[in-house]
């Protein structure tokens, strides 16, 4: 049954999708998850008349946790700022203190005339700065008696979001315990309040009322956010403090994380192997015999039509489908042996499920075609162009047809050109494997669109892949009963 | 009981004006070795094939094993083996290969499968080949190799498109040998030919097939005997010839020609014994001397040319 064919396709396929998937796992050996360690860092001018400048640094984990004995640097940073570049000159080193907190003073008698900043000994990047001596500009950084810094970590995988913690400490740097914390949230591009320090939310800010700070003066929302403007305001007694942070959709690199490794396969390599596999493999099941007599000798024995076309179905999905699970479970355990980390199990599942149905529905389409088919070279011929029909043309096809009738990028063309996809057993595999991605957002090559409101109804994908499952089916038993005995 | 029968039989190709096959009604007898004869083109390979449920009639019906062919073509097809006029194997595998695979499709016996199948390709002269990739094989090995795949399941009825086709002098004498073989073993086959000497030699009636209509069914040496009449000749070795009895034989019911060359009349026509007494007794009775007589038989070939010429 063409074994030198098989084991050439399914070698291809092993090819790109280790290739790739090795390709993208991270060097260091390992997904940079969320960082071990969040610094907030706070720069203060000790009471209303700015006379003392100074710098603090609390630095917790993302679970919430103080990290004690953490090394950090306070630097002269002279010129300008650039984030992480150059050795800055280090003045002094402190570590964390039991509440995670490490505190720089007296900066105007120590060091006037500078700019200075801290950073964490363990990575690059000014958490805060502060200017002494003459540069020092009274007035313009006096806040409402306090000083709130914001720390974000993006958690990437199936959950996705974002979780927010912030440290509040007064204008002389002390930390502030038992400030009620408050988030209001806003859509993304929605109009903030202005100004922004007395913004209050409709149903005031009681309502929005999210905890207190702890003993250190941080703290820590655990659950993952979604994306919007947050106007976040802590208070405590005379003090107070707004700011606002952004949490954008989020669009994580396909770097990121073991699902997406595997997922990027399923994006590139899975939509146009597995149908080329498919072909070579069923383009000639029936229109050769036919050619060579054996079909013949086939239906002339005690054998159903049906029977025949099964038998048929089997040999050719049956001899694919091994190769294509092994090779996709071989990805799963290379990202797993390099990285120590594996996707989702729920994603494996759903991801291969997706598979096997491109795999099925090609074969099945091929197969009908070659029954159809008067000779070999027609089989091939049709089989080819619909393979480049819908492998690779159709996904340019609809998005310009859907530019017909909405303007490019917007949501009524987006809905337009992922109707039209379902067109294809392609486009129907490409949406269900976006929808099983959470957080990726990627429909094939289209790139990366909205969010989950704009995208196809699952059952809508589901109907429609059961669609492309048996009308080729029924096109196939069809050529072998009727078309074939007619002569 | 009848093996085969065939009520009306029509069959008009898609896009085609003309049928192929017109009313054809025919029934085979168990026991029977039956050949069709046709030219090209006649329509034989399409009624076999409607035959084997490889093609479905336009309109008609036809019953194999007493089992209707379109309502029932799974159970029909257990009674039959068939050899195809050009069998289609898969070069990849060997000749016992594909009889295991025949014989797993009939759903015989395997405990004894590996005997059987032996023996079939030992009983059609392959029992060395076997074992060999059916790429290798000679067109004769081919043919051989389809003949053990009809003769497989051990079937009741065999319908064999053209067998003799392909195979040397020695295989044609097997294939005759195995048709009686069949017979005496109270088998049926259903046989198309063109070689007509083999077919009268071998056949019990002979079905002939023009364009589709079939137009004579009789044992072959009936449809010598009334059709080949005109090719027959009795040669006579005469002295003393009298030029006015040649008048008188051509008047003679069956005779067709009269001619004389050297001593030899030539007497042409439907000749049956009758007609011979007469010829004899008409040229004593002029005096005529008979030095010899002898009557060529007129054969299925002369009867085949004569019915499809009269046709076109």
């Amino acid at each position: 049954m063409g074994s030198p064919r098989l084991l050439i396709i399914a070698g291809l396929l092993a090819l790109a999708v280790l290739a790739g998937t090795y390709a993208l796992l991270p060097s260091s050996g390992g997904f940079s998850g969320p960082p071990a360690q969040i610094p907030y860092g706070f720069n203060y001018y000790g009471g209303l008349n700015s006379s003392k400048p100074g710098l603090a640094i609390l630095v917790a984990s993302p679970t919430g946790n103080h990290l004690q004995g953490v090394e950090v640097r306070l630097v002269n940073i002279t010129g300008p700022i650039l984030t992480g570049e150059g050795n800055y000159p280090v003045l002094e080193t402190h570590l964390t203190d039991s509440s995670g907190w490490a505190q720089f003073g007296d900066l105007q008698n120590l060091y006037p005339d500078s700019r200075l900043g801290v950073i964490l000994a363990s990575r690059q990047g000014i958490i805060a700065s502060v200017l002494t001596g003459s540069r020092n500009q009274p007035g313009s950084l006096v806040t409402d008696g306090g000083v709130l810094a914001i720390g974000t970590v993006q958690l990437s995988g199936a959950s996705g979001g974002t979780i927010i913690s912030l440290g509040f400490a007064d204008q002389a740097g002390q930390p502030q315990s038992g400030a009620d914390v408050y988030y209001w949230r806003l859509d993304l591009g929605a109009q903030l309040p202005s100004p922004l320090d007395a913004a209050a939310p409709p149903d005031g800010w009681n309502q929005h009322r999210v905890g207190a700070t702890d003993a250190s003066g941080y703290f820590i929302h655990s659950d993952p956010l979604g994306p919007g403007q947050y106007i976040i305001r802590a208070s405590k007694g005379a003090f107070n403090y707004i700011t606002v942070t952004t949490v954008y959709s989020s669009t994580s690199s396909l770097n990121s994380g073991p699902d997406s490794v595997l997922a990027f396969s399923g994006l590139f390599f899975i939509p146009l192997i597995l149908p080329l596999m498919a072909l070579i493999l069923s383009y000639d099941a029936i229109a050769r015999e036919k050619t060579e007599g054996s079909l013949d000798m086939l239906l002339s024995k005690p054998v159903t039509r049906t029977g025949v076309a099964f038998g048929k179905l089997a040999g050719a999905f049956g001899s694919m489908v091994f190769p294509v699970v092994a090779v996709l479970l071989a990805a799963v355990a290379l990202i797993w042996a390099t990285t120590l980390q594996a996707p989702t199990s729920g994603f494996i599942a759903s991801f291969l499920v997706e598979a096997i149905f491109l795999l099925l529905a090609y074969t099945l389409l091929f197969l009908a075609i070659s029954s159809l088919a008067r000779s070999l070279g027609t089989a091939l011929l049709i089989s080819l162009l619909f393979f480049l029909l819908f492998s690779i043309f159709w996904g340019v096809a609809t998005a310009l047809i859907a530019g017909l009738f909405a303007p490019v990028g917007s949501v009524a063309w987006f809905q337009i050109a992922t109707t039209m996809s379902l067109s294809s057993p392609t486009g129907v595999y490409q949406q269900l494997l976006s929808q099983s991605i959470q957080g990726l957002n990627a429909i094939g090559f289209i790139g990366s669109l909205g969010g989950s409101a704009e995208q196809q109804p699952l059952i809508a994908l589901i109907v429609a892949g059961l669609l492309w499952l048996t009308a080729p089916l029924v096109l196939f038993l069809y050529a072998l009963k009727y078309r074939i005995a007619e002569g | 009981m009848n093996e085969i029968e065939t009520e009306k039989l029509t069959k008009v190709y898609r896009g085609k004006k003309t049928p192929a096959l017109i009313d054809l009604t025919l029934s085979v007898p168990r026991g029977e070795i039956f050949g069709f004869l046709g030219p090209n083109g006649a329509g034989k390979t399409t009624t076999i094939r409607i035959l084997m449920t490889l093609l479905r009639p336009t309109t008609g019906s036809a019953r194999v094993a007493g089992l209707d062919v379109l309502k029932n073509p799974m159970e029909a097809m257990r009674h039959v083996g068939f050899m195809p006029e050009n069998p289609g194997f898969y070069s990849g595998l060997s000749g016992k290969q594909h009889l295991r695979y025949y014989a797993s499709l009939y759903g015989l016996d395997r405990s004894r499968f590996d005997g059987h199948l032996n023996e079939v390709l030992q009983r059609v002269g392959l029992a060395d080949a076997g074992i060999r990739k059916v790429k290798t094989y000679s067109l004769g090995m081919k043919r051989r190799l389809a003949l053990a795949g009809a003769l497989l399941s051990d079937p009741e009825l065999l319908i064999l498109d053209e067998p003799s086709l392909g195979l040397d002098p020695e295989g044609m004498a097997f294939v005759r040998s195995l048709l009686k073989e069949l017979q005496q073993d109270g088998r049926t086959v259903f046989l198309s030919s063109h070689l007509l000497g083999e077919i009268e030699k071998v056949c019990t009636r002979v079905g002939i097939l023009h364009r589709g209509k079939l137009l004579r069914v009789d044992a072959p040496r009936e449809i010598s005997k009334a059709f080949g009449g005109r090719q027959a000749v009795l040669e006579v070795e005469t002295r003393n010839m009298v030029p006015a009895v040649l008048d008188e034989l051509r008047a003679l019911q069956g005779v067709a020609q009269v001619e004389v060359k050297d001593n030899t009349l030539r007497v042409f026509g439907a000749l049956d014994d009758d007609t011979v007494i007469e010829v004899n007794r008409k040229l004593v009775a002029k005096g005529v001397s008979i030095l010899s007589s002898r009557r060529v038989e007129p054969d299925l070939e002369a009867a085949f040319l004569a019915l499809t010429e009269a046709k076109t």
